[in-house]
Order: C-alpha cells, then sequence, then structure tokens
C-alpha cells in the first residue's frame, strides 16, 4: 500500500541525489596531476580570461604535483564572497584582492603575513617600486604582493584638436588654469550640454575629493590612519574649485544626467568625442589604442591646487594584489602561487600577463609597456605622470567612508550645505565611523 | 407619476427620438474613447518592449540619436552573435534551467502532499497550522535574508544552487493555498468511492487527487517556473562564482561588464534573449497564467 | 488570501479544541495521515520561517561581521538607527513615497484597467495579453530597457515629452524627479492587480447593474454606488498584497540608480542590504535590526489595513 508513496520518496530522493552531480563545475586542467589542488579566484574577465588561464597552466608546469582550481568570481560583492567564504572554513587558497580592502582584513587577521615566506624565498620589498609596495603593508606586516601597478593613476587623456580649436595651448598646470581651458572647451546652449571640457567629478581611482585634496597638499587622512583631515582651509579649496567646474558645465544636474549617458569604457566619452579632458587610469590605454584610431589625444598629470605643488599631482589609490586567507587549506603552495603570480619575471608568470596587455608593473625589474621586444609609444608619458602621483592612504572603513565623502560632494554642489558645513560635518561623521572602528579592532 | 395630456404626445415622442439620438451619439463617442484609451494604453505598455526587440538589431550609432528612430537603418543580426562574445549564455541558460526545474518539482510534489493535507484530513491544530501558513505570506523576506543566509554559508551551501532549489521541496505557502482550494472542490463522493473499492490515502492521493487537481498544478508550474526564472536577489548573493550565474544574474552583469557599459544595442540583443523563453511560455500558457494571477486574489 | 486569513481566523473562533486522547482509533488513524502529508512543510517553517524570525530577532542585539562571532550590543543597534542614522529616515522617506504612490498607481490603474476590459470590448482576450505581457518580463530585462527610456539625453520618455512641447527631465541626474521616474516605471507592471480585479467585476451579478439603471442611475453612480462598494473585498486584497509589496521594493532599484541621486532613490531594503552585503566591516546585527523594524512597520500597516476592513470592506451575502 506504501509501494507509491516509496516511488515517489524514491524519485525525489534520486532527483536530489543526481543534483550535485549535474551541479559540480569544475575548471581544473584535466591534464594536471598532483597531491595538492590550489583554489584560486580572480576578478579578470573577458579577453583576460585566456591570458590567466596561460599563467595558471605555466604555473602548474614549474611546479609538479600542485593543480589550481582556477575561478573566475565577479568584482561586486567580491569581499561578501571572500568573507563567508572565509567564515564558513572554506576560503580560496590565493584571492586576487584589492590594497584597498587590506586594512580590515589584516585588522582582524583574516588573511596570513608573508613576510616569514619572503625571507626563506629571498624576496625583499626592494624589488618592488616603492608607491606599489607601502599598500600591502599594514601594522608593519606584509599581507599581500601587488601585481599589476596600481592601476589609479590620474592620467588626464585630452582631445588635442579639441585644444587647438579653443587656442588652448599647452594642458593646463593649475586649477586656474585647469577652470579657463574647461570652460573654453565646453559646449552647449546654456542648459544643455553637447560637450563637457572636463568633469572634475569623475577621477580615476580614489573619490574624487580625496584625489584633488591631495593635488592640493592634503593628504585625507593621517598615515596612521586615525584621524581625518579634510576641514581645513586646503578641503575649502578643493570643494571651490569642484564647485567651479560644475558651474562650467552648467551645474551638478546637466553635469550628471550628461556624464550618465556619455558612454563609459570601452565606448568612453572621449572617443565619443563627448569630452575633451577625461582623467582615467591606464587600463584606458588599451580601450583608446583598439577602439580610437582617429582620435589624437595626449596624456598628462592632474593640474595641483593653490596650495599643492608640481612635484605632487593625484593619488594613487590601490590597485591589485595577491593574498592567502588565515585558513586556507595549503598556505605553503599558495605562496608559491602567489610568487609567481606576482614576482615571476622569466616564465609565462605576472610579468608576462602585464605585458600582453601593456600595463605597468609594480616590480621594477618587469617592464609592462615591453611586448614582443617593442616599448609601447605612450610608456614614457605615463611613466612620467606616474612618477608626481602620490600615495593615498586607505582606511579600514573606506567604503561607507567614500559614501560620506561623496555625499559631502553633492551637499555642496547641489547648494544644500556651505562649504565649511559641509566639511565640519562630514570630517566629523567619517571620524566617528573611524573612532568606533578602531575601538572595536585596535 | 404625472398623468400626460393626450395633446402633448407627438411632442414628448419626438423629445424621446431625440435623446434617444443623443445617447446613442454618446454612447459612439463612448466607445471611440474606450478604444482611444486601449490603444494608447497599450502603446504605453509596449513600446520600450518594442523599442528593445528593434534596437538589438540596431547598430550602436543609431541607438543614442535623438529624437529616437525605432526600425533598424541596418539589420545587424551580429548583434546576438557579439553579445554572445561577452556572455556565456548557454552555460547560464543551464544553470537557469537546473535551478528551475528541480525547484519546480520540488514546488509540485511538496505543494500538492501538503494541501491534501490539509485538505482532506481531519487533526488537531489543523486550522490554527492553515493560519500560520497564511501568516507566513506575509512575512517580509527582509527578516529571513539575512540569518537564512548566515545558515548556509555555515552548511557550506554558498555558491551552490542548493539555496535556491531546497527551500521549494517544503512546501510554499500560496502554492499550498491554492491547491488546497482546489482539492476542497473535489466531491467527497469520488474519494469515498475510492476507499471503498480498498484504495490507500496514497493510492487516493496519487491516482485520484493528483490527476483531478491539474488545472491547479499546472498553475503552480507556471508560478513557480516565473519564480525560479526571473530571481535576482537570491542568485545575487549565493552564485559567486561565474560559471553558476543564471540568465538574470548574468543579464545583470553583461550591463556592468567592463566593455558593455555604453553598447546599449548589446544589451538589448542580451536582454531579448532571456525575455524570450518567458514570453513563449506565457504565450502557450496564457491562460494559465491569467488564471494564476486570478488565484492570488482568490477569495478563500 | 487576505480574506481567507480573516475566514480561517473566525473559523477558528468555533471550533472546539480537540485532544488526542479524546479521539476515536479511526480519527486517530486520519490525524497521523494528514501530519504525514503535512510534515514538509512543517520541517519548512521551522527552518525557514520560524528559525529566521527568531535568529534575526537575536541578531539585532549583537554585532556580527561574519568572521568573528556575533557580540551581544544590547539596543544600541536601534538606538543607533534611531538617533544616528540619517539615511535611515532618509530611505524611510524614499520608501514611504514608492509605497503610497505605487500601490495608488497598482489600484487605480489596475481598477481602470479593468474597468475598460470589462466594457464588453471586442477582442477582450488580445487588450489583456497586451496589458499582462510587460508584467511576465524579467524585471532585470525591464530595468536594463527602462534605464533607456529614462535616459536623459536620448530616452524615449524624454522624446515622448518633447512630443507634448513639454521640457526634457534629467531623471535620474534629478533627486526631484528620481523616484518619479520609477513611479513612471511602475504603471506598466500592474498585470497581476488588473487580472484580479477584471475576475472581481466579472463576478458581480448583472442584475444588480439592472436594478440601478432602473432606478435611473448614470454610469458614475452605479461605479460609485454598484461596483465600487461590491468591489471592496477586492481592493482590500489587492492593498494588501501590494503594500507588503512595495515596503520592500529592491531589484529595479539596485540596478539600475543604486540608489543615487543624492541618496533620493535610496530604499529600505537598498540601505539595509548596504549594511549586510556591501560595507566594510559587514553589518549583519545592524541589518538585522533594520529588518525588524521595517517587519514591524509593514505589521502595522497590515494590522490597521485588517482591522479598518471591517469598516469598509462589504461581503455579498
Amino acid at each position: 500500500m506504501f509501494k507509491r508513496a516509496t516511488f515517489l520518496l524514491l524519485v525525489s530522493v534520486i532527483m536530489l541525489a543526481v543534483l550535485p552531480l549535474s551541479m559540480t563545475v569544475s575548471a581544473q586542467n584535466p591534464d594536471c596531476e598532483g597531491d595538492v589542488t590550489l583554489t584560486y579566484w580572480h576578478h579578470w574577465g573577458g579577453n583576460r580570461i585566456p591570458l590567466m588561464e596561460a599563467v595558471v597552466a605555466a604555473f602548474e608546469d614549474a611546479h609538479p604535483g600542485v593543480c589550481v582550481n582556477n575561478l573566475f568570481l565577479p568584482w561586486d560583492n567580491r569581499l561578501q564572497n571572500l568573507l563567508t567564504a572565509i567564515a564558513a572554513g572554506n576560503p580560496p587558497d590565493v584571492t586576487m584582492f584589492g590594497r584597498q580592502d587590506l586594512p580590515f582584513f589584516a585588522a582582524t587577521e583574516q588573511i596570513i603575513p608573508l613576510d616569514d615566506y619572503m625571507a626563506a624565498d629571498g624576496i625583499t620589498s626592494d624589488i618592488f617600486i616603492p608607491a606599489e609596495f607601502v599598500g600591502n603593508v599594514y601594522n608593519g606586516q606584509t599581507w599581500m604582493l601587488p601585481n599589476p601597478s596600481g592601476g589609479a593613476l590620474n592620467l588626464m587623456f585630452y582631445n588635442t584638436d579639441h585644444f587647438a580649436e579653443a587656442g588652448i595651448e599647452k594642458f593646463p598646470e593649475t586649477w586656474d588654469e585647469m577652470l579657463e581651458a574647461a570652460a573654453a572647451l565646453t559646449q552647449g546652449d546654456g542648459s544643455f550640454l553637447d560637450r563637457i571640457g572636463f568633469n572634475a567629478n569623475s577621477i580615476a581611482g580614489a573619490p574624487a575629493f580625496i584625489t584633488w585634496l591631495n593635488a592640493n597638499g592634503q593628504q585625507w587622512i593621517s598615515d596612521d590612519l586615525r584621524t581625518v583631515t579634510i576641514n581645513n582651509e586646503a578641503g575649502v579649496q578643493t570643494l571651490e574649485f569642484m564647485q567651479g567646474m560644475t558651474e562650467i558645465n552648467y551645474g551638478i544636474e546637466e553635469q550628471n544626467a550628461f556624464w550618465e549617458s556619455a558612454g563609459e569604457f570601452d565606448q568612453m566619452p572621449i572617443i565619443l568625442d563627448l569630452v575633451s579632458i577625461q582623467s582615467t587610469g591606464s587600463w584606458a590605454l588599451f580601450q583608446l589604442e583598439s577602439h580610437a584610431e582617429d582620435l589624437n589625444y595626449e596624456v598628462a598629470a592632474i593640474p595641483y591646487g593653490p596650495m599643492g605643488s608640481p612635484d605632487r599631482r593625484g593619488a594613487t589609490w590601490g590597485g591589485w594584489g595577491f593574498m592567502v586567507p588565515k585558513n586556507a587549506a595549503n598556505p605553503d603552495e599558495a605562496w608559491q602561487l602567489v610568487s609567481w603570480l606576482t614576482t615571476e619575471v622569466e616564465g609565462v608568470g605576472g610579468c608576462w600577463f602585464l605585458q600582453q596587455q601593456q600595463r605597468p608593473s609594480p616590480i621594477a625589474a618587469c617592464d609592462g609597456y615591453m611586448k614582443d621586444g617593442e616599448t609601447h609609444h605612450r610608456a614614457e608619458a605615463i611613466l612620467g605622470v606616474a612618477a608626481l602621483d602620490a600615495v593615498a592612504p586607505i582606511s579600514p572603513v573606506q567604503p561607507e567612508a567614500n559614501q560620506i565623502v561623496s555625499r559631502m560632494v553633492d551637499d555642496v554642489l547641489f547648494g544644500d550645505k556651505s562649504i565649511e558645513q559641509a566639511l565640519a560635518d562630514t570630517e566629523a561623521e567619517v571620524q566617528a565611523l573611524l573612532d568606533a572602528f578602531w575601538e572595536e579592532y585596535g | 407619476m404625472t398623468t400626460v395630456n393626450n395633446t402633448r404626445q407627438p411632442y414628448i415622442l419626438e423629445q424621446a427620438r431625440r435623446r434617444d439620438r443623443q445617447r446613442r451619439l454618446w454612447q459612439i463617442c463612448g466607445r471611440l474613447g474606450l478604444y482611444g484609451l486601449l490603444v494608447g494604453v497599450s502603446l504605453w505598455y509596449m513600446a520600450p518592449l518594442f523599442w528593445m526587440f528593434m534596437s538589438s538589431f540596431m547598430p550602436l550609432e543609431q541607438v543614442g540619436i535623438f529624437p529616437p528612430e525605432w526600425i533598424p537603418r541596418q539589420w545587424q543580426f551580429h548583434n546576438y552573435t557579439d553579445a554572445l562574445d561577452f556572455w556565456d549564455f548557454g552555460n547560464s541558460l543551464k544553470n537557469t534551467l537546473i535551478i528551475t526545474i528541480f525547484s519546480l518539482i520540488g514546488d509540485l510534489a511538496s505543494s500538492t502532499i501538503v494541501a491534501y493535507g490539509f485538505a482532506r484530513f481531519r487533526f488537531p491544530f489543523r486550522d490554527a497550522l492553515f493560519l500560520i501558513l497564511l501568516a507566513t505570506l506575509m512575512l517580509p523576506f527582509a527578516v529571513r535574508l539575512i540569518p537564512v543566509y548566515i545558515a548556509y554559508n555555515e552548511i557550506g551551501w554558498v555558491n551552490t544552487f542548493w539555496p535556491l532549489i531546497a527551500p521549494n521541496y517544503f512546501g510554499s505557502a500560496f502554492y499550498i493555498f491554492i491547491c488546497r482550494q482546489f482539492f476542497l472542490g473535489i466531491p467527497q463522493d469520488l474519494l469515498d468511492a475510492a476507499k471503498i473499492d480498498g484504495a490507500s490515502e496514497f493510492r487516493i492521493f496519487t491516482q485520484v487527487m493528483v490527476p483531478l487537481a491539474k488545472p491547479a498544478i499546472v498553475v503552480i508550474a507556471i508560478l513557480s517556473f516565473q519564480n525560479s526564472w526571473n530571481d535576482f536577489l537570491g542568485p545575487l548573493i549565493y552564485l559567486q562564482d561565474a560559471k553558476l550565474h543564471t540568465l538574470a544574474i548574468g543579464l545583470y552583469k553583461f550591463q556592468s561588464l567592463p566593455g558593455q557599459g555604453g553598447q546599449y544595442h548589446l544589451q538589448m540583443a542580451a536582454s531579448v534573449m532571456m525575455v524570450m523563453p518567458v514570453l513563449i511560455v506565457f504565450f502557450m500558457f496564457q491562460k494559465q497564467f491569467i488564471q494564476g494571477a486570478n488565484l492570488s486574489g482568490m477569495k478563500g | 488570501m487576505a480574506t481567507a486569513f480573516g475566514s480561517q481566523l473566525r473559523a477558528l473562533r468555533g471550533v472546539r479544541r480537540e485532544r488526542w486522547r479524546d479521539l476515536s482509533p479511526m480519527r486517530k488513524r486520519e490525524a497521523r495521515f494528514g501530519l504525514l502529508f503535512i510534515t514538509p512543510w512543517i520541517i519548512g517553517v521551522l527552518l525557514f520561517n520560524l528559525f529566521p524570525f527568531v535568529a534575526s530577532f537575536i541578531l539585532s542585539f549583537t554585532r556580527y561581521n561574519v568572521v568573528e562571532p556575533p557580540v551581544w550590543r544590547g539596543l544600541d543597534n536601534y538606538s543607533k538607527i534611531l538617533t544616528d542614522d540619517p539615511l535611515f529616515w532618509k530611505s524611510l522617506g524614499n520608501t514611504s513615497v514608492y509605497v503610497g504612490g505605487s500601490v495608488a498607481i497598482r489600484i487605480v490603474l489596475g481598477f481602470a484597467l479593468a474597468l475598460l476590459l470589462n466594457a464588453k470590448v471586442r477582442f477582450l482576450g488580445m487588450w489583456r495579453t497586451l496589458f499582462y505581457v510587460p508584467s511576465v518580463v524579467p524585471i532585470v530585462a525591464l530595468s536594463i530597457v527602462w534605464l533607456y527610456v529614462l535616459n536623459a539625453r536620448a530616452g524615449l520618455l524624454n522624446w515622448f515629452l518633447t512630443l507634448f512641447g513639454l521640457p526634457r527631465v534629467r531623471w535620474f541626474a534629478d533627486p526631484d524627479y528620481a523616484m518619479l521616474a520609477f513611479l513612471i516605471m511602475s504603471t506598466t507592471w500592474v498585470g497581476v492587480t488588473m487580472v484580479i480585479f477584471l475576475a472581481g467585476l466579472q463576478g458581480i451579478p448583472e442584475e444588480y447593474y439592472d436594478a440601478a439603471k432602473i432606478d435611473g442611475a448614470n454610469w458614475l453612480q452605479r461605479l460609485r454606488r454598484v461596483t465600487v462598494p461590491l468591489m471592496t473585498p477586492t481592493i482590500y486584497l489587492n492593498v494588501l498584497i501590494n503594500i507588503i509589496a512595495a515596503f520592500q521594493v529592491f531589484t529595479q532599484i539596485f540596478i539600475m540608480t543604486g540608489g543615487s541621486p543624492r541618496d533620493a532613490t535610496r530604499t529600505y531594503v537598498l540601505h539595509l542590504f548596504d549594511h549586510a552585503f556591501q560595507y566594510l566591516p559587514p553589518e549583519m546585527g545592524y541589518s538585522s535590526a533594520l529588518a525588524w523594524i521595517l517587519f514591524m512597520i509593514i505589521f502595522v500597516f497590515t494590522a490597521v489595513i485588517v482591522v479598518s476592513s471591517r469598516r469598509w470592506v462589504f461581503y455579498q451575502g
């Protein structure tokens, strides 16, 4: 009498059992045989997937007995993914990691310091470009190794035809010159834009305000990451500059509306001829070279403010690196992979990966612009800009702090708060957030 | 009410005729207005979808112009293959189908079984339990989100399909409700006859009730399909590995993929690919879709 | 459902408590079968409703960052939300605007469309399908299409406005219009509500209208005196369903604006989601407290509607 019920039950049990089979996704190289399988997460999508596969295959060849399960995870939610995997005791052995996210993970010791491994392999910090290495150190220990170079150099790409039309001879050096140039380059009917000269709110890497403040000679937070330092004369000048730039673009609403619909990345506004000067990172070079044969452009450094200096321009911010979570199953082999992805110069490793994309390397011995024996024709200009950028410190509460800072800029640009009021409120708010963090974790 | 004077009758007739004509005129105007409204609303509803379809064949330059154009200047069918270069559609489709089909099986099996229990047996606290079942329909998902997420993480189910499938094997309140209403409508005589023939409770369930409840089951199947196919938040937080992504997440990522930001024509092609299967199912089972919507408004 | 809930509640009052040991062997057997059949649901309700319900309540009194064990914090989360989180109030305000607007749209427009379809039009099936299609399109796809419809420079909606000589609007760049844009978008998904209303309208016996006509009532009077009162149970149901859903609006906002501009579209669930899944360190405890406040708000709304329904909902017979 229970036959049918048992049958039904059986069917559902079988289905539930078959499910995991159909769901197992293995990214592992089937040819690889080894006792150790590393789980490796990265966020390099699109045309970089085959490059990363080549690097991983070369690592497997160079390290017999070690196989890599190479997983591509999307960029957003990456922190959540990582934290929950660590909490569940099932983290990857190696993961790609943003330097801007390091302070929280290091302060709570969710990842392992690499100093001992580095010492054992004879890797010292001086093989790295100093500015690229700073962001990997927290509390005197090294938690990750960088690669590639902080993509977020503040490179100003500008359309030289537009400049010639407007009669501007050289790229502006100071903020006053910048405002003048932008006013001459912006086109529209007075309420709707046709072309924007420059959008000071759209800056690669760090939040725009933090970058401009840096260019005005003021770091946004103290080196020990305990004190916020934005409510000062430099801060006032910075917001005044951003305000001036927005006024040139018919106000914040039109500037945002225009910018939102002006395309991004492959279809960058500068390629679509919708902007004359665009700030973006070194990654844009590839897009410009492959999508804009007709565009005549040059690269320059970000202009400096009244309190700034010509030798200190933009803010190098974040950048990628690789690290090992605290409860990784195979930390020793994981270190080997980290090392391959960052310090390998000879084989198909970190350096090769960058050269294929023509991106700058954080390792002095690796010339990222050198591909197939030829140096990229823009390399010199970009390296010149990079030399002027200073590293902007990243706080352990950066995602929320970024939101608060950009809200402050909006408060001013929308005219809801005076500059002084906005700076005072925001400094207090971020400071409180920071104090709460240090009280919990310090 | 008032007595009508004979001599005034022709006048009154005339008046009545005029009133009649007037009423007919009004009626025609009303009808015209009515159809005007129907057409207007239809245009308002269909224009974005029509534009999505058309622009998926347009060259990129045509998509961004103002005023908008509706017919592609040249039909670029390669927009679809271009979109597929950036999106492993086949894999997303496979994932979505796995989740949808296994959820569907779970929903159908569990909801009919539970509904049968509620509809055909008397047991202590039955009505109170059913009241709880209805109350769970009103519990906001936000309250459940975090603990359930943490629990799945603890047992290692994050980054698998389990969190999206397993809950459906424990009966969804709304489907149970639909099914129970249907079971209640099946005459008791049928069951008594089966019982007299010596059929067991399970036999009655599988051989009498389930076949009779086919209309309700189709409706549940459609609602369940729609639910899994369109689900966004669940896959967003549970499926991390790009190889596990569903169509909904794939489409969302497609839009935010580096290189895709400004590619409206490819975004539209990708959207069309995701929407098409749903529309096909909709046109095949239109009646049941409407019925399903109706049932959610059913008076119990 | 809502009415089912009410009648279930009433039915419960009349029932004599049955105790297990008073049951006859036959009834015991029946009860055992019944319980066996509903077992999956009982397990489900414990696992997926009761457990998270209680757990999120407990978590709401803690600080919990996922990687370290929860730390008891008493009422800290709640006091921070109420006194020191301007975005809580902002998002609650935005959500209220959305709830008010979208529920009104669903009810008024859904009812109007149902009336249109109920006016003995030709090709009823075709119109109903056209009105219903946007409601079956996955919300991710709709969001992507509407991002283009609402584009400030080249969008379809701005083109539509210029046809009437109206100025272009910078929808998602203008804090005053961003939420309105979502409400305009929501006008196209009234399909389900409309179908429910239509079924309700078709259930009104023709005699009522005939009687009203004999009394000389015109169309508007018939609508006010006959249709609307007889439709109150359906209206009640639709209000309830739509309010609960509207309070939890998330997907289209997450995809289309992420809360910008100026947090004008930051809704309650988006705020909660950010604290749990976007910020570093994650604040699961804080989010749970937000979730519980939302639960209580929805509960109060639902209770007010259910209790007041006795005054304005009329049942035939």
